[in-house]
């Protein structure tokens, strides 16, 4: 159970293929080669709270098409993200509507995440060059701490990312800094259990650190990975007629 | 006319013999005077800072686009470098200079804020030979050539996006295959100037700007300069016949409202020259008359003694004509002096914005051109004289006999 | 007594004296016209550029105007309009919603900025309604209509009759999405309007963003901004209760604000020069006839009258003939000036057309106001009064024997 507050802690000499591979599994853990998920995110302000329920598929790390099953206003409600570009849908409208680059920007359904957070995900990986800072151990496990900074060009406005992740591969923190090296937004993860055959960073929750009492928490129910997705699934066909679940 | 020598210093003496309406007579002149020119060096700056503000900012002279683009600024109105003659008729007289932009809508963004921008890619030579942003860097440089792919902004911007010079930015766009495009930028240099300026602009070299946005060597503007006083009309028509397929306007028409300002400005400067000379009539016929009227005895035994009216009209105007020339002289050397103490011109410092909303820049070059100042001179010290040759005939009228029984 | 021989003694030299007040009387109206001509140009400035779409004032959530977060809401602003409107010198209060999106169609989609606006007070305030020149502007009952920008039209490709799609976010943080019909495109002249707005009826841009009863801002009219700025105090404390500030014009167009302090700066000097040189005129006929009546003083100092009296008497006497005067040129001017505010007058040099491409008025109203109508007789006044201790204190040293001998 809790072990002693002291943590040992033991730098180990800067080996980037080792960062790298680490940081490779967390995501494949995270999302494989393919995945399918049930997740509630909520999100929460000062003055008030709200929660939706969605379904998502991802291709790789770069297509993603993620559709709203919860509440029933938003039902119905979709975005496709197939490399760089990404589309809504709405039942409402009954059209897909491609944002534009001002729209990336906004928040996506009022959460902390921006649309071009969720376009990003894969950054880390290919944008950013990765150290192995430290690794300690807590609770009968081994945390490794990695610093990514990025790569000369590369389009990222971070100063550096720190990951951490455990030894059974789930990303436990993920800290962004600006340039001047100042903590501009921190990912936790609140609990870590089994899910899809693999233990899952179940609940993640964002924090801005420039805001009080702001918060974005997202909660996988469930999920799977590495399945087979039919081709016409991530197309912007599918975004307006669904025709898989 | 051989009595000019005898009348002149007699003239003079008259005129120090009442030393205090002297002198406040002088001071009415040469007030009005100082007016007149220090107010006409300004309304002259005004309008001249208000068509330099414009015309050297991003404006030119006058500037070339594909046809469409002026109603959607995009990146998908592009056209060819100038080329045949477009490009002889750029490099004939009278236009002095001309550059070549790339210009669409962006999305920058840094580690706190994504703001929108219209986003530049310039060649930085010419750039700076049209424009006046590249002189106007606060904080770090200007771009170095056209490879450079660093990135200039506006110092107000970087405050709202919460960054600075010396760190990275990210731009987005969409590039001419419809494909969002995003690059990161380092930011080498910040500029100050025009406010709207400040939040709008980005500017990177040209080449790394066709490069991000897909587009090859195509263009969106050329933007060129003139002289001052150039007929711009045939300018236009000139580059028209050169290029029929595309949009060519000048400054004009691409900012009209700067235009109209500064043509209301000219407008003052007439009432104010009227006002005031209206003003420095009424003083020195005022003066004379008082002057006319002392000195009836004077007149009378003058005449007596057979003096004929036409040289005591003759002496009074001298009177009022050295009256005029001094205080003329005086109110040009003030008008001088008050120029020379704003050496680098007026600085309108906090009131910079509205001066900005008014199209003008925010330092008002004061300077008078010495021929037109000396020609205003002249005028001011005609028309009073024209005036002041009333109290003079009125002396001619004087009965000697009456005149004599004065007391 | 004194009083009394002062008013006698001034119609001594009747033509002198009416010729004095004359000239106070004159340049006193001119410049009563000129004052309030140039408060009829300011007022015409402000009220052009805030009744574009700003309004005079707006009633805004606290810190609102920093970032314009859609989320920093009015509570109940249907209550709240009907009470500012029922305050004296507010003639429309209408509520908006301000939300940004995308605007789409089939084809296109780009960010623009939805307003919910309620069209029966929305005309009271902004003058958008009457730059529409394709189809119509909102109305009372319309449900799901929409008016935009003719540059966004021409971005969207789309014109009257066509379906606007709406997606954006909920003030829940819902998705906000709508279909709109386009009834009418407007062409306000600024950019910033003409390309990003588009106006929906309220109670849909409430229903579509998730705002239930709320609104972002409560633009207010009125028939003149005088007026409104009359009733700023009232307004002020009826918002306070529902923790809204009230943002006036000086915060919705700081940049006009700074623009009209240095037109203001820069007529102000003129004036006062004008006063100055006005003085100075005036002050020369006082002295000469101060210096007439040397004697005349001479013998009341040997009567044993008082020096300071007698100073006092004849300065009692400029005093008169600048009341006379000032009071008559308050009078002349206030009566041109209204004739003017009533006709309007031409811009110098044919500005007036420029002005009307931008719907602007292209004669210019004088604005008669107690500041405009005594501001500069007042000066003058005083100017006169403070000139007059001159001749004052050349009495005082007057002694009698000297003085009477004098001729």
């Amino acid at each position: 159970m809790a072990t002693a507050s002291l943590v040992a802690k033991r730098a180990v000499a800067a080996d980037p293929g080792d960062a790298t591979a680490i940081l490779k599994q967390a995501f494949d853990n995270y999302r494989a080669a393919t995945s399918q998920a049930t997740m509630v995110m909520t999100v929460h302000r000062p003055e008030w709270e709200r929660q939706m329920t969605v379904s998502s598929w991802t291709r790789g790390g770069e297509d993603a098409l993620v559709r709203f099953v919860a509440p029933a206003k938003d039902a119905g409600n979709a975005s496709l993200k197939l490399a760089q570009d990404t589309w809504m849908f709405d039942p409402k409208l009954n059209q897909v509507i491609k944002l534009p680059p001002s729209m990336m920007a906004q928040a996506w359904m009022g959460s902390d995440f921006s649309y071009n957070d969720l376009a990003k995900s894969e950054d880390l990986l290919n944008y950013y060059r990765h150290r192995l800072l430290s690794v300690r151990s807590a609770e009968g496990r081994s945390f490794s701490r990695i610093e990514a900074v990025p790569k000369a060009g590369a389009p990222v406005v971070w100063g550096k990312v720190e990951i951490e992740v455990r030894d059974d591969h789930v990303i436990t923190e993920q800290t962004f800094f600006d340039q001047d090296m100042k903590p501009a937004r921190k990912m936790l993860t609140e609990k870590v259990g089994p899910l899809g055959g693999r233990p899952y960073p179940l609940v993640i929750t964002l924090y801005p650190q420039d805001a009080h009492g702001r918060w974005t928490r997202v909660e996988t129910t469930a999920a799977r990975f590495n399945l087979p997705i039919p081709g016409y699934l991530l197309t912007l066909s599918n975004l307006q007629n669904p025709r898989g679940s | 006319m051989r009595h000019i020598p005898l009348l002149v210093p007699l003239a003079w003496r008259s005129l120090w013999r009442n030393p205090r309406r002297t002198l406040i007579t002088l001071m009415i002149v040469a007030v009005g005077m100082w007016a007149i020119l220090t107010f006409s060096a300004l309304l002259a700056a005004w309008a001249d800072s208000t068509r330099t503000a414009t015309l050297r900012l991003l404006t030119g002279s006058g500037q070339i686009h594909a046809s469409g683009y002026l109603d959607e600024p995009s990146i998908d109105n592009r056209m060819s470098p100038p080329s045949g003659p477009l490009l002889a008729s750029l490099g004939r007289p009278p236009i002095t200079a001309w550059t070549v932009r790339l210009r669409a809508p962006a999305i920058i963004q840094s580690e706190y804020r994504s703001l929108p921008v219209v986003f530049l890619g310039v060649d930085p030579r010419s750039e700076r030979v049209v424009s006046d942003i590249p002189r106007e860097i606060e904080t770090g440089r200007y771009l170095e050539d056209s490879n450079d792919p660093s990135i200039v902004l506006g110092r107000h911007l970087l405050v709202r996006l919460k960054t600075r010079v010396g760190k990275r930015v990210v731009l987005m766009m969409r590039a001419a295959d419809g494909h969002l495009a995003e690059q990161s930028f380092q930011v080498v240099g910040a500029f100050s100037g025009p406010l709207g300026a400040q939040d709008q602009y980005a500017f990177t070299g040209l080449k790394a700007a066709q490069s991000f946005a897909g587009v090859g060597r195509e263009i969106s503007e050329i933007s060129f300069s003139t002289p001052k006083d150039t007929d711009l009309t045939a300018v236009i028509r000139a580059l028209r016949k050169a290029a029929p397929n595309l949009d060519v306007e000048d400054w004009r028409s691409i900012a009209p409202f700067a235009y109209t300002m500064t043509q209301l400005a000219a407008g003052n400067v007439s009432m104010i020259f009227t006002i005031m000379v209206a003003l420095i009539a009424i003083g020195i016929v005022n003066a004379q008359l008082m002057a006319v009227f002392e000195r009836t005895r004077e007149f009378g035994l003058l005449q007596a003694l057979g003096m004929r009216p036409r040289l005591i009209v003759l002496h009074i105007a001298m009177e009022s004509g050295l009256l005029l020339g001094m205080g003329v002289a005086a109110g040009g050397v003030l008008a001088w002096l008050t120029l020379l103490s704003f050496p680098s011109g007026l600085d309108l410092g906090a009131l910079a914005s509205g001066a900005e909303r008014l199209g003008a820049g925010r330092v008002l070059h004061l300077s008078i051109d010495g021929r037109a100042a000396v020609a205003m001179a002249g005028l001011v010290w005609v028309l009073g004289m024209a005036a002041a040759l009333w109290p003079a005939r009125r002396a001619t009228r004087i009965d000697p006999i009456k005149a004599m029984a004065t007391i | 007594m004194v009083v009394a021989l002062a008013w006698r003694n001034l119609w001594r030299r009747p033509t002198r004296a009416i010729l004095s007040v004359l000239g106070i009387a004159f340049t006193s109206a001119l410049l009563v016209f000129l004052i309030s001509l140039d408060r009829g140009i300011d007022l015409a400035m402000k009220t052009n550029f805030l009744g574009v779409y700003d309004g005079f004032a707006q009633v805004q959530a606290r810190d609102y105007a920093i970032d314009f977060d859609m989320h920093k809401t009015v509570e109940r602003p249907a209550v709240l309009a009907d009470e500012l409107r029922k305050i004296r010198g507010v003639g429309a209060a209408a509520s908006r919603v301000v939300a940004f999106g995308v605007a789409a169609t089939p084809s296109r989609s780009v960010g623009a900025t939805f307003v919910g606006v309620d069209p029966r007070q929305e005309v009271g305030v902004s003058r958008l309604a009457s730059t529409v020149h394709q189809g119509r502007y909102l109305q009372v009952g319309d449900t799901d209509t929409a008016v935009i920008g003719d540059i966004l039209a021409r971005d969207l490709k789309v014109t009257v009759g066509d379906e606007l799609k709406l997606l954006g976010s909920g003030l829940d943080g819902s998705v906000a999405a709508d279909r709109l019909h386009i009834v009418g495109v407007f062409h306000s002249g600024t950019g910033d309007l003409d390309r990003q707005i588009v106006e929906m009826p309220l109670a849909r841009a409430q229903q579509t963003f998730a705002f239930g009863d709320r609104a972002n801002v409560i633009a207010l009219g009125g028939e003149s901004l005088p007026a409104l700025e009359a009733a700023t105090p009232a307004i002020a404390s009826k918002i306070k209760r529902n923790g809204a500030e009230l943002a006036d014009w000086r915060m919705l167009e700081p940049s006009l604000r700074d623009s009209i302090v240095i037109k203001t700066v820069t007529s102000g000097l003129f004036y006062a020069v004008l006063v100055l040189v006005v003085v100075f005129i005036i002050l020369n006929t006082l002295l000469m006839s101060v210096l007439e009546r040397t004697r005349e003083f001479g013998m009341l100092l040997a009567l044993g009258m008082r020096p300071g009296l007698v100073g006092s008497t004849s300065w009692l006497e400029m005093v008169f003939l600048a009341l006379v005067g000032a009071a008559l040129g308050v009078g002349l001017g206030s009566a041109f000036a209204l004739w003017i505010e009533h006709r309007g007058i031409d811009y110098p040099g044919g500005g007036g057309a420029l002005l009307a491409q931008f719907g602007l008025p292209s004669r210019i109203y004088a604005s008669l106001d107690p500041v405009s109508a005594f501001t500069a007789p007042g000066a003058i006044l005083l100017g006169i009064c403070l000139a007059g201790l001159i001749p004052f204190l050349h009495i005082l040293r007057l002694k009698a024997v000297p003085a009477m001998r004098s001729a």
